[in-house]
């Protein structure tokens, strides 16, 4: 690994500090968008292994956020668990889940992989639907705020100081997996599973690990998203906050960690500033999504990259096309 | 209980709508390799055309059809030379974004029109139904499994005989290798998108009587649309019409005989169980593993 | 080394950004969102999206009573300066606009919502944030209910609309046995709690309960399943959309009504174009909670209201459906006086009595114990082209066939 220069190292820092004195004079508002923010960089972060780093074409991620939102809520509201215990646990929940999904990936290609797991996806909300007894439907779950040492952490700054340092730790689990030879598996498997497999990868169990690892943070992201909005239904977790979620990766690079962070920044934030063109909203979204796309195929990233405004992460690489029909 | 012939014929008109869309989804990915998660929009896009030609324009129900095809056609091949020529060479991923972003701009630019009601588009017959054999259909459920069926037989030929066909087919082998024997692969591009598209407004045009006209009126028929090309292979012109079928009549026999709670869920339940039992789909074949 | 000096500069740029973001001033008034002329109101809605089709006739009702009420003078020396915004029936964004609203626009209270769950998502900012809520159109029970001081509807809940078409169909002669299509979703379930608990007492049995999914474009497995169990009397509660799918396909398979929907298909006449004609749609009763068919003499002047400010709305029911909450805000903004809290505003809602709802079929009634302002309805149904209002109960001054 290249040596950092201090600066660069302190970088995080930085950040974080600034989020934490911004935190002290944001409204309401702003910290709600800035939590829907960060909760968003969990999700994307999570997409990003599976479809970025690990090459795997799968729709399953807005339905596992939604398992691990309803996991939550549900421990919280339903089974009194603490929410300190509830959250870790929308994780594995979706985790266990998510692995299920890898059963199909081991034998598919892509876009019947793609079909599976949006159909997996449809399956999923329709129980959250039907499933009255448990799940209540419709109707929704109520998720109150936590406490935390007899405090009650309610609000949206507090929730903010609950989803900042998960935000973080969790960005740097992921630098810390990509960096390991686990990632260097995922990379390897979306090369080439042959070249992988003859290297001495069990693909098996690394698209398994990637699968579940990435419905892990998909479901902390559910649980997350649960707190700050502190009620969910099962719609939320549909097609649209799929395509937001491929929207995220995509826009912001796939092929990096900071591609998560900018699209979830990007992605979050456009609808707000929209909201003076109401009417015009969709088509801006839409052209947006296409220009950036078209302009930069490797997301935003690339160019920042290029004219060294981001440093090049280690595993990264330009894209090129990887597969042609066989 | 509820007569299984019925629910059969009943199936069979909707899933001659869901094999519509699956056509037009599966020549852009057999050329193109790309998941065109707009083919919704394309068809609401062929149904508002044929609807304003017919109410606003005063055309007369065939020719607003006609017009709805042409002018979806050139809709596909703007697409194509506009956005996806230039990415051609990108990631399959990074184009299935390409499409759903026009997906979201077309829903909002349709919104600015038609956003504020839901229309009804006139079916082609005057008669509610017609009883054939103690069953009843509607003609425009008999027009869609007719035009379903022609479409399939015109293509079959239309790749078989005509030059584009071959060109075409030339081009979904390999790019390359068709650049090298002097096809403009450029234009096949463009063909190929013109002429989904053209199914796909045909399709949207068929299906707006059935389901009334919204902006977000693609979007169910695109889900369905996938699900039979998928059961289909992605790959086969015939399978995608047998996948639309399928989807049609296990959706029927479901609600029918297990409970509707299960209709909308049942092709998703059936994909996952044959996709598990036969990974390529019905139709498609056996990818080979090159080392 | 040097092209990493962009990053702490770009990360202090994110503070100051993010200061600037936050640090507005609030206004210096008495309360918030009142000045010497001006009340400020917040509106939210689904402006986006799939249902912004219901969105923007339900707002512009709304906004067509503020503008009106302004234009006669305003309210005690103040104008209403409405601020609109979108929530795309999302409960993220729901959240997103209300806190909004209310942090940035410093508005003194707020009228909207009508999509039931992406309204719901928002009752305990207004609770916490002690902001005056008046509901649009969102018709979930526990959106109002339990009471709280802040929370207040005009429009009739879902359950109290179940009830009165059990009610109805307990009225009619001869019904016993009876058949149920419906969507699942909040809206939906609303109504069908009530009627599951009314069918449950004697008399009435539910021979058929169906599931029709939303955006459905074929009923044939519902329609051949009421069919064969025979009822004497069909609920559908569905949508316009999927409503007009049912019958059509209803009278293909020849089965017969009567049907009776919710008052999501108080427009009859649209529901009978979009299955198909008149002749679809004989038989078909639906609750309404405006006071009459668009055309008719009772609702003339809400109608003339409409076209003035919104002269491109094509007025239909929804057109109506947030006007009754407004004329309750104007009314409680008046009788708090000229010099206007909160409190005072809340009090004054809080004494609501008859008050006229404008298009509304009801009086609005609004006390400390009960904050669900408007509860009353009737049946509609189609005679000969034109919609006939039933009153509550089936009579039998009306004969059906």
């Amino acid at each position: 690994m290249e040596r950092l220069p201090w600066l660069r190292r302190l970088f995080p820092f930085v950040l974080i500090l600034a989020l934490l004195a911004a935190s002290q004079v944001m409204d309401n508002y702003l910290q709600y968008i800035v939590n829907l923010v960060l909760i968003y960089v969990i999700i994307g972060i999570g997409l990003n292994f599976l479809l970025g780093f690990a090459g795997q074409f799968a729709f399953a991620h807005a339905a596992l956020m939604g398992i691990g939102a309803y996991t939550a809520a549900l421990l919280t509201t339903r089974v009194g668990l603490s929410f300190w215990l509830a959250l870790p646990l929308s994780g594995v929940v979706a985790a266990v889940i998510g692995a299920g999904a890898a059963l199909p990936a081991m034998r598919m290609r892509r876009v019947y992989l793609a079909l599976v797991t949006l159909a997996f996806a449809q399956l999923i909300i329709w129980v959250l639907i039907n499933w009255n007894a448990v799940t209540l439907g419709t109707d929704g779950v109520d998720l109150r705020a936590p406490y935390l040492f007899g405090w009650r952490m309610r609000g949206d700054r507090n929730t903010f100081y609950i989803v900042l340092p998960v935000t973080v730790f969790l960005y740097w689990l992921a630098r810390r997996v990509l960096e390991s030879h686990v990632g260097r598996a995922f990379i390897a498997i979306r090369e080439n599973e042959i070249v992988a497999r003859s290297n001495g990868i069990s693909v098996a169990w690394t698209k398994t690990l990637v699968f579940a690892l990435s419905a892990f943070y998909a479901g902390i992201g559910g649980g997350l998203y649960a707190l700050a909005l502190g009620f969910i239904v099962p719609d939320s977790f549909g097609l649209g906050q799929l395509t937001l979620h491929f929207s995220i990766v995509v826009l912001g690079g796939m092929l990096s960690l900071y591609g998560a962070v900018i699209g979830a920044v990007v992605l979050t934030t456009l609808p707000e500033f929209l909201r003076d063109v109401q009417a015009l909203q969709e088509i801006i979204y839409g052209l947006v999504l296409m220009v950036v796309i078209l302009v930069m195929p490797q997301g935003i990233v690339g160019p920042l990259k290029r004219f060294g405004i981001l440093p090049r992460e280690v595993l990264a690489r330009n894209w090129r096309r990887l597969e042609r029909r066989g | 209980m509820v007569n299984l012939l019925t629910l059969l014929v009943a199936g069979l008109a909707n899933g001659s709508l869901y094999a519509l869309v699956a056509l037009g989804l599966v020549l852009i990915y057999k050329t193109q390799d790309v998941v065109n998660f707009a083919h919704g929009e394309i068809l609401m896009a062929g149904a508002f055309i044929g609807f304003s030609a017919y109410t606003f324009l005063h055309l007369p129900y065939g020719w607003s059809l006609v017009a709805a095809v042409l002018l979806g056609g050139l809709l596909g091949a703007v697409i194509e030379r506009v956005a996806f020529r230039r990415v051609a060479n990108q990631h399959h991923i990074t184009l299935a974004m390409v499409t759903v972003g026009l997906s979201v701009l077309m829903k909002g630019l349709a919104r600015i029109p038609f956003g504020r009601d839901i229309n009804t588009y006139p079916p082609a017959f005057k008669a509610d139904r017609v009883v054939l054999w103690g069953i009843p259909i509607s003609p425009q459920h008999l027009l869609t499994i007719a035009m379903a069926a022609s479409l399939a037989v015109a293509l079959y030929l239309f790749f078989r005989f005509t030059a584009l066909g071959k060109k075409m087919r030339a081009t979904q082998q390999t790019i390359v290798g068709a650049q090298l024997v002097g096809i403009n692969t450029g234009n096949v591009f463009a063909s190929t998108w013109a002429l989904a598209a053209m199914i796909g407004a045909a399709a949207g045009v068929l299906a707006a009587p059935l389901s009334l006209l919204y902006p977000d009126m693609g979007t169910n028929f695109l889900l369905k649309g996938f699900a039979a090309a998928v059961l289909g292979g992605f790959e086969s012109v015939p399978g995608a019409i047998v996948g639309g079928f399928i989807v049609g009549v296990v959706e029927m026999l479901f609600g029918g005989f297990v409970s509707t709670v299960f209709q909308q869920v049942s092709a998703f339940f059936i994909i996952i169980l044959v996709l598990f039992l036969k990974p390529d789909g019905l139709f498609g074949r056996r990818a080979l593993a090159r080392v | 080394m040097k092209r990493y000096r962009i990053l702490p500069t770009s990360a202090l740029a994110l503070c100051a950004a993010l200061a600037l973001m936050g640090a507005r001033a609030a206004p210096a008034a008495a309360e918030e969102g009142v000045t010497a002329d001006t009340i400020r109101v917040g509106m939210f809605g689904p402006l986006t999206g799939p249902v912004s089709i219901y969105g923007y006739p339900i707002n512009d009702g709304a906004l067509a009573v503020y503008k009106a009420t302004n234009d006669a003078g305003g309210i005690n020396g103040r104008k209403i300066e409405v601020i609109q915004e979108d929530d795309a029936c999302d409960p993220a964004k729901s959240r997103a606009a209300v806190k909004k609203l209310i942090s940035r626009d410093h508005v003194f209270a707020i009228h909207g919502g009508s999509c039931s769950g992406a309204t719901f998502a928002t009752r305990d900012t207004m609770i916490d944030e002690e902001v005056p809520f008046m509901v649009m159109a969102a018709t979930l029970d526990k959106i109002s209910l339990p009471v709280n001081r802040y929370v207040y509807t005009t429009t009739p809940p879902g359950t109290s609309d179940g009830a009165e078409i059990v009610r109805f169909i307990r009225s009619m002669p001869n019904v016993k046995r009876v058949g149920i299509v419906r969507h699942v979703d909040e809206w939906a379930n609303a109504k069908m709690e009530s009627i599951n608990a009314s069918l449950e007492q004697p008399g009435l049995t539910v021979v058929a309960n169906e599931v029709l999914d939303r955006n459905a474009t074929d009923a044939t497995t519902q329609v051949l399943h009421l069919k064969a169990a025979k009822p004497d009397v069909v609920i559908f509660v569905t949508y316009p959309a999927e409503g007009a799918v049912f019958l059509r396909d209803a009278r293909k398979y020849d089965l017969a009504g009567p049907f009776i929907g919710t008052n999501g298909v108080t427009d009859l006449l649209d529901l009978a174009q979009r299955a198909g004609g008149l002749n679809a749609a004989t038989d078909v009763y639906a609750t309404a909670f405006v006071a009459g068919p668009v055309g008719s003499p009772a609702m003339a002047a809400s109608t003339a209201l409409l076209k003035k400010y919104y002269p491109d709305d094509r007025p239909q029911s929804v057109s109506f459906y947030g006007m009754s909450g407004a004329y309750a805000v104007v009314d409680a903004l008046r009788r708090a006086g000229p010099n206007l809290t909160r409190k005072a505003f809340l009090d004054a809602l809080e004494s609501t009595k008859n008050l006229p709802a404008g298009p509304a079929f009801c009086k609005i009634n609004i006390t400390p114990e009960n904050h669900q302002g408007c509860l009353a309805q009737q049946m509609w149904t189609l005679r000969d082209g034109k919609i006939v209002a039933l009153g509550e109960t089936w009579s039998p001054t009306n004969p059906t066939n």
